[in-house]
């Protein structure tokens, strides 16, 4: 009979090393299942049991070899008993490795009770959970030192303090469990940026007197106050109130005989005070009461720990407005309706706007239009619908999309690399990065290019064929257009070589230069610009220039319809003689050349003209 | 009568499919298992892939997977990375990330 009456009960004991946990884990569980725990107590049961596990592996023994964690569990009428007790340090605040607060709470949460304590022995830490579990079955539950109100409250506290909005939205609710169950004046202290803030204060049946808790300047530490002397015992500690110290504490003369202060304590550090006040008529505190508020400010102060990590992240996000200025990375922030509601200052720049306010204004897909969009095989990107941050907001994926990006007016020319990131919160927004890899582009493009001209310029002996092939690889990389006059011996120039990528474009030019031989479509300059062995660049080539340069009306009319941009025009020459004129110019591609286009331009026109004397010197011509 | 067996080891089965590194965890993610999958997973993140991690095999996570995963999307927030978790859980991992509301903080995907 006795035999029966004594509940089912194993024992094991486990090294404190972290492969050990998934094997203790399992070891609760199987006991769990064979005592008839249903699937969801059992998936609760895990988590606690791994929880109370990893504390023991991760805490119980810094800075010493790991012991031991033995685990008891226990099957009763209706419930499941599981004791973590390990023979470490024992509990105490750590200032180290900042934990998620994930611990605790959950086990609060899981567990029908929890309790932690110092075992019996006085060395280690004791987690002691019960778990409702209905269809075990076994003896009643033994006498716990807690009474069943108290054990609630600690429930309450635990479910509080993991809840979302903790410890703003909570805190209250926090001080009236408190009031007037174990004490008659309650206050909560949370530690904010290196100093205590008041979140909430509550004095039983007295509304004016509550506020004025509320409000009161928390207290600071100083040589013999409560406070003190509870910091350094790092666990709740009692003292009996002077008048004096009754007003200081509470703002009121007539305030409580008892102030218990309770630091909540974690891993982090200390994350808060908790005070209650006891009147005379409760007694003086005991070992119990202390006990019980060690367990609420505990629920508490890991309850803080984990909404610390939480506000971490939305505080991160407001300085991110700070940051993102400074970056030399375009970022802008866009609206589920392709609105712009952020740029910072480097994207106000590269997408061409005069003011953060102008990009602002803009509507959805306007900034877009004011460039010539394109990837990098050349295929148009129409529309903002193809960019990461409007795919991602149809849930589609977002690949960073790489884009040269000529700006309609201006003509600027830039590699842009745009990743995105969803925001998801009250409003779905689309964080862009928009990267500028024009420098590193075009040196890849001119790298690839020189290396295809060596070819080029290697392959044949023969001028004219030559130099058909320099243009042919120009385009249209370098330039939409690239032509190449030759010096004939009586000084003349001869047209050898005119390459764009489309071939009604180059009818146009054939038959300007079969109806104007005299004026190359280019620039009228170009005998000068011979004699001067030198370069010239026209970056932004205007209708005025087309209107001087033309013969006639029809003429201006070829020239228009060639469209030309932007113009370099380089001679090649070497230290022996001049050879010709390279020409590139930029038109329907709105590309407008710089100075470092024309310093390229040169080294090709160079490369060219070396050739050309290599091939001079080989097949004897003059 | 329930039928029950011993979870899988742990793994990460990694594979590439263009757009995405997918991460697919099978076992369980503890202590034990959790540097191992952190080391994968920020590995991944590092070198800017897009990454996938699929939990919808995972057969228990406590807080020490948490963490990772919280820590990862922090992370990510902050360095621009791509990190999604399929919106697919087991009732149990579905429960820790319920609990320790880190649920509402992953950029999950519904494949």
């Amino acid at each position: 009979v006795k035999l029966e009456r004594q509940a089912p009960t194993r024992r094991w004991t486990f090294s404190a090393v972290p492969e050990q946990v998934p094997l203790i884990r399992r070891a609760v569980s199987d006991f769990a299942r064979e005592h008839g725990v249903s699937p969801e107590t059992l998936a609760d049961v895990q988590l606690a049991v791994s929880e109370a596990a990893t504390n023991a592996v991760l805490h119980a023994f810094v800075e010493r070899e790991p012991g031991t964690v033995t685990v008891v569990a226990r099957a009763s009428d209706g419930m499941l008993m599981v004791h973590v007790i390990d023979d470490g340090r024992g509990m105490q605040p750590r200032t180290d490795s900042p934990g998620l607060g994930l611990g605790l709470p959950t086990m609060g949460q899981l567990a029908t009770r929890l309790d932690v304590r110092i075992p019996p022995d006085g060395l280690g830490t004791e987690v002691r959970m019960t778990f409702a579990a209905p269809g075990v079955r076994g003896p009643g539950l033994p006498e716990e030192s807690l009474d069943e109100d108290r054990a609630r409250l600690v429930a309450e506290v635990a479910r509080l303090a993991v809840s979302t909005g903790w410890p703003q939205e909570g805190v209250a609710s926090l001080v009236e469990l408190l009031v007037p169950a174990v004490a008659d004046i309650c206050a909560l202290d949370v530690t904010e940026a290196g100093t205590m803030r008041r979140l909430a204060g509550l004095v039983h049946r007295d509304g004016r007197r509550s506020r004025r808790l509320a409000e009161l300047e928390p207290p600071r530490p100083g040589d013999d106050s409560p406070l003190a002397a509870a910091l350094e015992a790092g666990e709740p500690w009692a003292t009996r109130l002077s008048p004096e110290l009754a007003a200081q504490l509470t703002g009121d003369a007539d305030g409580a005989a008892w102030w218990i202060v309770a630091p909540l304590v974690t891993e982090d550090g200390l994350l808060g005070v908790l005070h209650c006040g006891l009147s005379a008529d409760r007694g003086e505190p005991g070992a119990d009461d202390l006990e019980f508020l060690a367990l609420v400010a505990q629920r508490a102060g890991e309850g803080l720990a984990r909404a610390g990590v939480v506000s971490e992240l939305r505080r991160t996000r407001e300085r991110l407005a700070h940051i993102l200025d400074a970056l030399a990375e375009a970022v802008t922030v866009n609206d589920e309706h392709g609105n712009v509601v952020y740029a910072n200052a480097a994207a106000v720049d590269l997408l061409g706007a005069e003011s953060l306010e102008e990009l602002l204004i803009a509507p959805p897909g306007e900034l877009a239009r004011r460039f010539t969009i394109t990837r990098e095989d050349g295929s148009p990107v129409t529309g903002t619908d193809e960019f990461p941050g409007h795919r991602l907001m149809r849930g589609l994926s977002a690949r960073p999309l790489l884009t040269r990006s000529v700006h309609r007016e201006t003509g600027v020319d830039r590699w842009l690399l745009t990743k995105a990131t969803l925001l998801e919160g009250p409003e779905r927004l689309a964080v862009n990065i928009i990267e500028d890899l024009t420098e590193a582009k075009d040196a890849e493009l001119r790298q690839r290019f020189l290396a295809r001209m060596s070819d080029v310029l290697a392959g044949s002996l023969e001028y004219d064929q030559t130099l058909r092939s320099v243009a042919d690889v120009v385009v249209p990389d370098l330039a939409d257009w690239c032509v190449i006059d030759m010096v004939e011996p009586d000084g003349s120039l001869r047209r050898v070589a005119v390459a764009h990528k489309e071939l009604d474009k180059l009818r146009i030019a054939e038959e300007i230069e079969r109806r104007y031989p005299a004026h190359s479509p280019t620039s009228p300059g170009m005998l000068e610009l011979l004699e001067s062995r030198g370069s010239m660049l026209v970056e932004d080539l205007d209708d005025e220039m087309l209107e001087q340069d033309a013969r006639d009306a029809e003429h201006l009319q070829m020239l228009r319809e060639v469209g030309m941009r932007s113009v370099i025009a380089v001679v090649m020459a070497t230290g022996e003689r001049a050879y010709g004129i390279l020409t590139l110019i930029m038109a329907e591609s709105r590309r407008a050349f710089d100075a470092s286009d024309q310093a390229f331009a040169e080294d090709v026109a160079r490369r060219a003209a070396v050739a050309l004397d290599t091939a001079r010197r080989f097949s004897g011509r003059a | 009568v329930e039928s029950w067996k011993p979870p899988e080891p742990f793994a990460v089965h990694r594979s590439e499919n263009g757009e995405a590194v997918r991460l697919r965890l099978v076992g369980e993610l503890d202590l034990a298992s959790a540097p191992g999958f952190r080391d994968t997973l920020f590995e991944d993140l590092r070198a800017g892939r897009a990454v996938v991690v699929d939990l919808s095999e995972l057969v228990f996570i406590d807080s020490q997977g948490l963490r990772v995963l919280l820590m990862a999307t922090e992370e990510s927030g902050a360095n621009g990375w791509e990190l999604w978790v399929r919106d697919a859980f087991t009732p149990i991992v579905r429960r820790g990330l319920e609990l320790s509301g880190v649920l509402g903080l992953l950029r999950t995907v519904d494949e």
